[in-house]
């Protein structure tokens, strides 16, 4: 995988640093393009460039994640999204299958179970 | 008076002379007549007026019966019949009615005379009516004593003075309880008096025989019957002296006043038992008339219109009229005109109840009245009874109590908030907690990635083992804050059972065998109705559970259908638990005390949490164990 020429660009949203970091090692480890980004405000006020997947930690200050999947498609963005929460309420769930995301996931997440839905989500 | 016969001559015209003025003198009228023609040969203007006739009218027989009443004409003209006929003589009381509806009785009486002439009838008439007045009177009189004694059950008697005779009638023999046949006598009626009461009596007979103008005997005694019964007499009657005042006799009438003593006696009772019950009752009350004059007041009344008067306020009490009073009051003090409005409506019968609680502030202590009035039944007048009682007790105990309660209320809001505070706490510190776990759990399999020993690989199973139990606490005390909360809504829907059963699997079969233990799963293909994010905690917790307590064997998760149902099972071959432990398994913070539960972690919040969810969903869970074999948790969920 990770000898791939055509690597894909995974963006990872989240306001906690060590999830951050931890996910940028663990899917560059695994052959991965990652950029990472601490808040929903930060990716949309610079270059967006093309990710292929976008993996969003809902509750974040600022904007969060359903307003960032929402600003990205008023800037013509529509890519998979996954999203990870660390409440995990139920309606949380439903809107966002409701928004088009592709993946709703608790925290803790098994990150080969994100591994793998991100792959399939490449495919 | 009888008819004579006469001889024709000038004696005889002077004896009739003398005799038609003697009958007139003496008011009788006089009559002769001819029984063969039936034509009157001479009525005395006396007797013509009797019949109602002027005087000289012209008389014959038939008009003479025809002036009597008709019950009389027959036998009247039966007993001229029989002096013509057979020469008897006759009397006879005869009616005739008078213009005015009143009867004039007359009274005739005559013979047959043997006159030269032929057979003649003659007969003195005069006016009875004024006896049969009286006697008619007295007879009516005679009745309405008897009526009146009847009706008082009163008895006579007589005692003649001079001869010590007694006389009395059947019902004062009966009265006094003697036989038909027992004499009636002084000395008879002396012993049925009550010893007590003989010597007053004797004393007072005495007193009428030795004092002149003492009439009056009105005695009350007392009569021991023959069957010892006691009654109470009542006598009344008169002394009769002659020209030199001694007494003749004493005569007059008995009653027997037992019965009238004895309801008198009971009425006194129970009117003194209501006059003590209303003396000793607290409440003030006044008894006023149909004016609003107060008639009668109790004790409480009174000692409460002392104590107003000795604080300078004027007195109300009997003969204050308590409409002014409160016409009074009511100028500075709504209350009283309220209570004037009360006690006017029920004094003019618009209604049959009023009451009004009412401050009444001294400068001693706050206390409060319920004043309540009645209308004043069987009184012609009308009237009302007001009470006033002192309820300051009940209204200080009925603020505490509202104070109390809005205590309560607050105490239970604080509670509440408290409640809801920790329910959110634990929400925020399940949320924080996830972020570092995420983050360890994602360095954990960068490092196994990177592993490159056995013993690493080994140390990074071992990391995950923990980061998972942590990840279930968690878990446990979101569900835990949830169901506090009550935001927990289950979601229900007809879903494979094995999706949930497999993910289930994935999860604990590498914790599992990491014990040495082994997993077992074989697929159920059944359908089942549930929240399946709910079902699956529930079952993740037995699974968890049964992982953690038990030390070699197996782990096994198995469903089976019963009917409509199907009871989802994980079976384990670990210690066991005993059976008076087992209604407390599923309570909060309960974790059996034994050495191989010792050993393991946990809050023992697993199962109080698998019920809640279980109440929620509506499915029976249920516990069985064999001590040292192992247990089954199970759960019914119906059949989609």
């Amino acid at each position: 995988m990770a000898e791939d020429s055509c690597i894909p660009l995974v963006y990872v949203i989240d306001d906690d640093d060590a999830v951050r970091d931890s996910l940028d090692t663990y899917l560059a480890l695994m052959g991965l393009d990652v950029a990472t980004y601490s808040s929903g405000r930060q990716l949309l006020d610079g270059e967006i460039g093309m990710p292929r997947v976008l993996v969003i930690d809902v509750n974040m200050p600022d904007v969060d994640g359903f307003a960032l999947l929402d600003g990205l498609r008023t800037r013509g963005l529509d890519v998979p999204a996954i999203f990870m929460t660390g409440l995990g309420e139920a309606d949380v769930r439903a809107r966002a299958l409701q928004a088009g995301v592709e993946e709703f996931f608790d925290k803790p997440v098994d990150p080969k179970l994100l591994l793998a839905t991100i792959m399939r989500l490449l495919d | 008076m009888k008819s004579s016969s006469t001889e024709p001559s000038d004696q005889h015209s002077h004896h009739q002379a003398l005799m038609k003025f003697a009958l007139e003198a003496a008011e009788v009228g006089y009559w002769e007549l001819d029984p063969v023609t039936g034509q009157f040969l001479f009525n005395s203007d006396r007797a013509l007026a009797m019949l109602g006739l002027p005087p000289g009218t012209p008389l014959t027989h038939e008009k003479a019966l025809a002036c009597l009443h008709p019950d009389d004409r027959p036998h009247v003209d039966a007993a001229i019949a029989a002096a013509r006929e057979r020469g008897e003589p006759f009397h006879v009381d005869v009616r005739v009615p008078q213009p005015d509806g009143s009867i004039r009785w007359l009274t005739s009486s005559a013979g047959l005379l043997l006159a030269p002439t032929g057979k003649r009838i003659v007969g003195l008439v005069r006016d009875i009516t004024a006896r049969k007045r009286a006697e008619a009177a007295l007879r009516e009189s005679e009745t309405r004593l008897r009526l009146a004694m009847d009706a008082s059950a009163a008895s006579t008697w007589l005692w003649d003075a001079q001869t010590n005779q007694s006389y009395w009638d059947d019902r004062y023999h009966a009265m006094f309880g003697f036989k038909p046949d027992e004499p009636r006598s002084y000395e008879a009626w002396i012993k049925r008096l009550h010893a007590d009461d003989q010597p007053r009596v004797l004393a007072r007979i005495d007193e009428i025989l030795n004092t002149p103008d003492d009439n009056d005997w009105n005695v009350e005694f007392r009569a021991v019957l023959p069957d010892g019964e006691i009654h109470l007499m009542h006598g009344l009657g008169r002394a009769d002296r002659d020209a030199n005042g001694k007494v003749l006799r004493l005569a007059g009438i008995n009653l027997d006043i037992t019965g009238q003593k004895r309801s008198e006696a009971a009425l006194r009772k129970s009117e003194e038992l209501n006059r003590s019950t209303l003396q000793a009752l607290p409440a003030h009350i006044a008894v006023v008339d149909g004016q609003g004059r107060i008639v009668a007041v109790n004790l409480a009344w009174t000692e409460f219109a002392s104590g107003n008067a000795a604080r300078g306020h004027p007195s109300v009490t009997v003969e204050a009229n308590y409409l002014d009073v409160c016409r009074r009051a009511a100028v500075l003090n709504a209350d009283a005109a309220q209570a004037l409005a009360g006690i006017e409506a029920v004094l003019a019968g618009e209604t049959p109840l009023f009451t009004m609680e009412y401050p009444c502030h001294s400068p001693q202590e706050q206390r409060w009245f319920l004043m309540t009035v009645v209308p004043l039944r069987g009184i012609d007048q009308g009237g009302a009874v007001i009470s006033h009682l002192n309820v300051t007790d009940r209204k200080r105990a009925e603020a505490v109590l509202r104070e109390s309660l809005v205590e309560l209320e607050a105490a239970k809001a604080k509670a509440e908030r408290a409640n809801a505070a920790k329910s959110r706490f634990l929400a925020a510190a399940s949320h924080d907690l996830r972020q570092p776990l995420q983050a360890a759990t994602v360095y954990r399999a960068v490092l196994n990635e990177q592993a490159e020993t056995p013993e690493q690989r080994e140390t990074c199973a071992k990391l995950q083992v923990s980061l998972q139990a942590m990840a279930g606490i968690l878990n446990t005390l979101l569900d835990l804050s949830r169901l506090e909360a009550g935001s927990l809504t289950p979601k229900r829907s007809s879903f494979a059972l094995d999706s949930i059963l497999e993910r289930i699997a994935v999860n604990a079969r590498p914790l599992a065998e990491q014990k040495g233990l082994s997993f077992d799963f074989p697929k159920t293909g059944l359908e089942v109705n549930s929240d399946p994010d709910l079902l699956e905690r529930i079952l993740e917790n037995f699974v968890t559970n049964a992982i953690r307590f038990t030390a070699k064997g197996r782990v096994s998760l198995g469903a089976m259908q019963e009917g409509n149902i199907v009871r989802i099972s994980v079976m384990d071959s670990g210690i066991g638990i005993p059976e008076d432990a087992r209604e407390h398994i599923f309570e909060e913070y309960v974790q059996l005390d034994n050495p191989a539960r010792n050993s393991s972690k946990g809050l023992g919040l697993g199962l109080s949490i698998v019920k809640r969810l279980a109440e929620l969903l509506d499915h029976p869970v249920s516990v069985s164990s064999t001590r040292g074999e192992g247990s089954t948790f199970a759960v019914a969920v119906p059949l989609a």
